[in-house]
């Protein structure tokens, strides 16, 4: 049943269409959701790598105002020459000053023996020798600005600024159980100025800006680069400073919302980036999210790596571009798909519609009916087949009525011999005991002497006329018996060639051509020879009375198939005239057995019904056509037997 | 040789018209409507040189009748006669024992001249 369902055309063209839309739109999907996506992740990248320019910059800026600041400050001769007396406290209030208006987490100035003189965090003792920051020492040594990223301990970063050390103490997150460890550094941006009097350095300006938890670098770079730029609630891009490998100022958030702070990055981004000095640039996975990322590293003023700068953009923003264009490829595809089906439905009722029509008119003609509704089927080549299917079922129609004609005249015509057949033997019983009666008396009177010559002529008429009866009765019961075959193999050729030369001397009276053609090759046929002669002779006196003088009687014999089921082989003897030809209403009384045309005392009428019952008895067949004014066509059909055929095949 | 003959047919002109042939010819004829009536005919007296026996008859057919005749009186000759002579008749009618057959309509001819024959073959015998 199922099979049945999807072996239907129907369902072949929809599955057709079905996995037309299937393939063209999973490859659009596949294929155009990947290309998409590479070239929105190409788009990130190059963007990425923008952005990570951009927060070097960003990052570069804040040192070169730090050193700014501090180059500024260490103008002016009052500096120099507090610088040059040694009067740190007369120093500090303008190193204050700068610090607050530039932001500086730190700031103090270093004698060139590398101790502090002055700083605005930790007031020094006049007899204290505090060791300065070693980018002062670079400084002096190099005797110019130095500036840049620096990591100081926390002692260091304590003696300049005591209130730093708990904002750069930062707990490392680790895994539920492991070692809890802290950064015990602080990165700085960092600059020192040196300072001369009369060619030599006479001190350096040195501050700072510690990064650990300041966000001011990060934020600038989200709010400059991605100017708030957000998915889904979350900033698309984010920013971080590593310290080695722990996020120290991020504004990438962790899962409470929380700035990551105190996280590591990846293994991966490590090894690549820290460890071998390159830029990493790749999708990763930042603390909860994935990120299209930029890492690179972060040299100290020494030209050590000693941390990282990050930008990254969240994929998901982009993940949903492209999946928001698979969904429309996707839903592209499903509307193939629904118009596919529609299509295939359609496309299925216009040309399996009408052959479904034919299909049922088909199934209506398997069961009888030739004459099916056949409704309009269009046009094309189905409309042909419709046409020709019509032309098939008139022909069939025709065909079918012929045979029903013949087999009906022919049902009508045994059943009308077999009835009379009947009514024959009990006619001719009752009137053969009268007729028994008139001859005996008949011949009763003839025999007396004491009658006169009229009556004695009287008398023979009536004897005569009984022999008529007689005759007659005697024909009815020829008809109705069913006497037995005398079967022998016979040359039917030379059978009719015999039936010809008896009526050759009435021809000849009569002025009738008589004509025969033999056929070749006929198989000997097992038939009562005379019997089937009387048949012959019947149907030859029969053509011979219908043709007037100068008309011709031709005979012919051939080899052919039974015109009924079966089509056994056989011999067709066919006997024709230019006679008057039999009327249409006539024609189907022709083997009534008391049918005649003939004049009272010419014919019984027992002759045609009586041959033809011979002829079936041999399990042949008697046909007739006729046209009335051009002559008529008696065909006698007799079947081969087997045996006739193997005697004809090995006799010849 | 003038004979003794029981003729059984139940139409009336066949058994009149019998009578008149056999009769002209010198022979004794007796006459019945049907087989019963031969039957009892014969329990009485059974000295008849011939029985001419119809065989369709209403009640009981010639077949029956000649099958009894056969069984009864076995040296009694037996003639058939019938209206609608088939081969089957002929052939039944030989094999019941019948020493001849006139197929009806006959004229008294035809019936002389079989009765004839029977009596040559009788003499040839």
């Amino acid at each position: 049943m199922l099979a049945r369902v999807f072996g239907t055309t129907r369902m072949k063209l929809v599955a057709s269409f079905l996995a037309v839309s299937f393939i063209v739109g999973g490859v659009s999907l596949l294929v155009g959701g990947e290309l998409l996506y590479q070239a929105f992740l190409s788009e990130a990248r190059s963007r990425i790598r923008l952005d990570l320019n951009a927060a070097r910059e960003i990052y570069e800026q804040r040192t070169k105002s730090v050193e700014l600041a501090l180059s500024v400050a260490s103008l002016g001769s009052d500096f120099e020459a507090d610088l040059a007396s040694r009067n740190g406290t007369g120093l500090v209030p303008t190193l204050r000053k700068v610090a607050r208006r530039a932001e500086l987490d730190f700031a103090g100035v270093a004698l060139p023996d590398g101790t502090v003189l002055c700083r605005t965090g930790l007031a020094l003792s006049a007899s204290e020798r505090t060791p300065a920051p070693a980018l002062t020492h670079l400084a002096a040594r190099q005797g110019k600005t130095i500036s840049g990223t620096v990591v100081l301990d926390l002692e260091q970063l304590g003696r300049e600024n005591p209130a730093l050390v708990e904002r750069a103490r930062i707990e490392i997150a680790s895994d539920p159980g492991g070692k809890r460890e802290s950064v015990t550094e602080a990165m700085v941006l960092a600059a020192a100025v040196p300072v001369y009097s009369g060619g030599s350095i006479i001190g350096v300006t040195y501050g700072g800006v510690l990064l650990n938890r300041s966000h001011y670098i990060v934020d600038r770079v989200r709010d400059t680069v991605f100017r708030h730029e957000t998915f889904e609630g979350r900033s698309i891009g984010t920013t971080t400073i590593f310290l080695g490998d722990v996020r120290i100022s991020t504004n990438v958030l962790d899962a409470g919302g929380r700035r990551a702070v105190g996280t590591r990055v990846s293994k991966e981004v490590e090894k690549e980036v820290l460890e071998g000095g390159r830029t990493w640039m790749d999708r990763a996975m930042v603390v909860n999210d994935w990120y299209i990322t930029s890492y690179e590293p972060i040299e100290d003023v020494e030209g050590d790596r000693v941390g990282m700068l990050y930008v990254g953009v969240l994929e998901a923003k982009y993940a949903s571009v492209r999946d928001k264009a698979l969904g429309v490829f996707a839903l592209f595809t499903l509307v193939g798909l629904v118009v596919a089906i529609g299509l295939g439905y359609l496309l299925e009722r216009r040309i399996m519609r009408p052959v479904h029509r034919l299909i049922v008119a088909a199934a209506e003609v398997e069961k009888g009916n030739l004459e099916p509704e056949i409704k309009h089927v269009g046009k094309g080549e189905l409309g042909d087949l419709s046409k020709t299917f019509s032309d098939m079922l008139v022909s069939l129609r025709e065909r079918d009525a012929r045979i029903q004609a013949e087999s009906e005249s022919r049902l009508q015509h045994y059943e009308k011999q077999a009835s009379v057949g009947r009514l024959a033997a009990g006619v001719a019983h009752e009137i053969n005991n009268p007729l028994t009666g008139v001859l005996t008396f008949t011949h009763m009177l003839l025999r007396r002497e004491d009658i006169s010559d009229d009556m004695r002529a009287d008398l023979r008429m009536i004897l005569e006329q009984t022999e008529r009866v007689r005759k007659i009765v005697k024909g009815l019961l020829d008809f109705s018996r069913q006497t037995r075959l005398d079967k022998e193999p016979t040359d039917i050729v030379k059978l009719v060639r015999s039936s010809l030369e008896l009526v050759e001397n009435e021809s000849l009276v009569r002025g009738v051509t008589l004509r025969f053609e033999p056929g070749d090759g006929l198989p000997v046929l097992t038939v009562d020879r005379n019997l089937m002669q009387s048949v012959f002779l019947n149907i030859l006196i029969n053509a011979l009375d219908a043709t007037r003088p100068g008309g011709e009687v031709r005979v012919s014999t051939s080899l052919t198939i039974s015109p009924g089921e079966g089509g056994g082989k056989g011999v067709e003897i066919v006997v024709s005239d230019t006679g008057c030809g039999i009327p249409p209403e006539n024609m189907h009384k022709l083997f009534d057995p008391f049918f005649t045309t003939k004049e009272v005392g010419q014919g019984t009428g027992l002759g045609l019904s009586v041959s033809f019952g011979i002829v079936r008895r041999h399990g042949g067949d008697i046909r007739v056509a006729s046209e009335q004014g051009k002559g008529s066509t008696f065909i006698v059909w007799l079947p081969a037997s087997e045996k006739d055929n193997e005697e004809a095949n090995t006799g010849g | 040789m003038k004979k003794r003959i029981l003729v059984v047919d139940d139409d009336a002109v066949v058994r009149t018209s019998c009578e008149r042939i056999l009769a002209s010819e010198g022979h004794q004829v007796t006459a019945v409507t049907g087989a019963d009536h031969a039957v009892s005919l014969l329990e009485r007296d059974a000295s008849y040189d011939l029985l001419i026996v119809d065989i369709k008859m209403p009640l009981r057919d010639g077949y029956s009748l000649m099958q009894e005749v056969k069984r009864r009186w076995p040296f009694i000759p037996i003639v058939v006669t019938s209206g609608y002579p088939t081969s089957d008749t002929i052939v039944r009618s030989r094999e019941l024992g019948a020493v001849g057959f006139v197929p009806k309509p006959f004229s008294p001819a035809e019936m002389l001249d079989a009765l004839n024959r029977i009596s040559h073959r009788e003499d040839e015998a």
